[in-house]
């Protein structure tokens, strides 16, 4: 097989990730909010302080 | 199963396996997102990379079925662009993270403030990285190919072991049952996967030794080892293929190395077969000119789609450089033992004429078959009678036959000659399905 196929094959199989990582990111977005997030890391470890992981 | 079928089944199926995760993720976690657009595609993304760096090893473990379909070299050269691929999706989800005021360039370090699961990911990227760095690097690092293959299977197995440990603690679609079931259902593929490969084959492997009967030097700084199956009868095999050879002392030995055979297909039950080997590095240029007879060889094959065996033509054009031409010699061979009359055009290059590895054993088959033989110099000596310089158009256009676009054609070598065939053949009214071609420059 080509090896020009092969590459070829990889960037849209890449491309059609992507694109499902955005429809995946709409999918599970929670309506009308959007604040910049405290991300996950500040919902597992919510025990911690600020200062624990951020010095402040 | 048709080839294209099998072919379309195994591409749909990886990347349905990818895209799995985030299908049951978006499902079964409804509305539950960060509240950031930028955070969710990071987590997606962050999925992606990992289910693709874990099925990595599935894309080159052999498996028969998948090989048939492509090929093992579009696999492995599938393996690496998807890992190249898989760096920059987990990149990306590291930078998109970090654009967010939620984490700070310091969650990306290693101290003991950072929770451990966040030092996982880090670690599992950061490996990955390093893996890539030196599969692209590796001759520019001076990385011998055997640490090389090492370091390349620890660090496979910490991407994997550290991913699954960032993924499973810290995704918070992770916390959900479905996501649970699909998290255990890959880390049990990727495990069977490795059960199979580096256990269970080997195993098979460890029933079925080879000892070597003899290993002579060839010209072109290469040495021929025909090998003889002990207490089984071998296998046969269609000529172009290729087997992993194993000199280690058990077929566990982790160091293997691609080698195509350069002996007939036509081998009978119990036979011996042969393969070409040139010094490359240190396996290729110390162990195997220290194989003796009556030492044990362990042979995994045979593998590969590039053989006359699968496309019938009125006549073949085989085209090789270097060690390259070991394969076409296979299939010179076995076309001879089977008395094929169609004509077949060789050209062969090499650099100087020392170099025209395995030319005595191609010129004694010209009276068995329709051969002809166009030996191409790129430093010909004095008084040298055929081509000189390099294969190209115009060697190719003043010796291939007058009804040369029906036959099917063989392309084995360096990959600047691989390159330049890819390009010129279709100018001369090849289809592209008749141009068959395998490149196993790695890394």
């Amino acid at each position: 097989m080509s090896h020009r196929i092969v590459a070829a094959a990889v960037r849209l199989v890449l491309l059609a990730f992507v694109a499902s990582a955005v429809a995946f990111a709409l999918a599970v977005r929670s309506p009308g909010r959007d604040d910049g997030a405290w991300p996950v890391t500040h919902r597992n470890f919510g025990a911690r302080t600020c200062a624990t992981c951020h010095g402040r | 199963m048709q080839l294209i079928v099998r072919g379309i089944f195994w591409f749909g199926l990886y990347a349905f396996l990818v895209a799995f995760p985030l299908l049951v993720g978006a499902l079964s976690v409804p509305r539950s997102g960060s509240g950031s657009l930028v955070v969710d595609l990071a987590d997606g993304l962050g999925y992606l990379a990992f289910a693709m760096l874990a099925l990595e090893m599935a894309l080159v473990s052999r498996m028969d079925e998948a090989t048939g379909a492509f090929g093992l070299d579009a696999l492995l050269q599938f393996h690496r662009e998807a890992g190249l691929g898989a760096l920059l999706l987990a990149c990306a989800h590291v930078v998109l993270l970090l654009s967010t005021r939620g984490y700070p360039l310091a969650t990306l370090g290693l101290g003991g403030a950072v929770p451990w699961p966040i030092r996982a990911g880090t670690l599992a990227a950061g490996s990955t990285l390093l893996l890539v760095g030196i599969s692209i690097g590796r001759r520019r690092l001076h990385l011998r190919y055997e640490a090389w293959q090492l370091l390349h299977g620890l660090l496979a197995v910490a991407i994997v072991g550290l991913g699954a440990l960032h993924v499973a603690s810290l995704g918070r679609f992770s916390a959900s049952t479905p996501m649970r079931v699909v998290g255990v259902l890959y880390l049990v593929l990727f495990l069977g996967v490795l059960l199979r490969y580096r256990v269970l084959r080997p195993l098979a492997l460890l029933r079925r030794p080879w000892t070597v009967l003899s290993n002579e030097a060839e010209r072109g700084d290469a040495r021929t080892i025909r090998l003889s199956p002990v207490g089984h009868p071998g296998f046969p095999f269609q000529p172009g293929q290729f087997c992993w050879l194993n000199t280690g002392r058990t077929p566990f030995h982790l160091e293997q190395h691609p080698v195509s055979m350069s002996s007939s297909g036509e081998v009978p039950p119990g036979g011996a077969i042969a393969f070409t080997i040139r010094h490359l590095g240190d396996w290729s240029g110390k162990v195997v000119p220290a194989l003796r007879p009556g030492d044990r060889v362990w042979v995994d094959g045979p593998y590969g789609v590039f053989s006359p065996d699968r496309e019938e033509g009125p006549g073949y054009v085989l085209v090789g450089g270097g060690v390259g031409v070991t394969p076409l010699v296979s299939m010179v061979e076995t076309l001879a033992d089977r008395e094929d009359r169609r004509p077949v055009v060789l050209f062969h290059g090499a650099h100087v004429e020392a170099d025209l590895t395995l030319c005595e054993r191609i010129e004694a088959l010209r009276p068995r078959l329709d051969l002809t033989v166009v030996r191409v110099l790129e430093h010909p000596p004095e008084g040298w009678s055929g081509e000189a310089g390099l294969i190209d158009e115009g060697v190719l256009r003043r010796h291939l036959p007058h009804e040369h676009r029906r036959f099917q054609y063989f392309v084995c070598g360096p990959a600047p000659l691989m390159d330049a065939m890819e390009k010129v053949l279709p100018t001369l009214g090849i289809p592209a399905g008749r141009i068959h071609a395998e490149r196993f420059d790695m890394v």
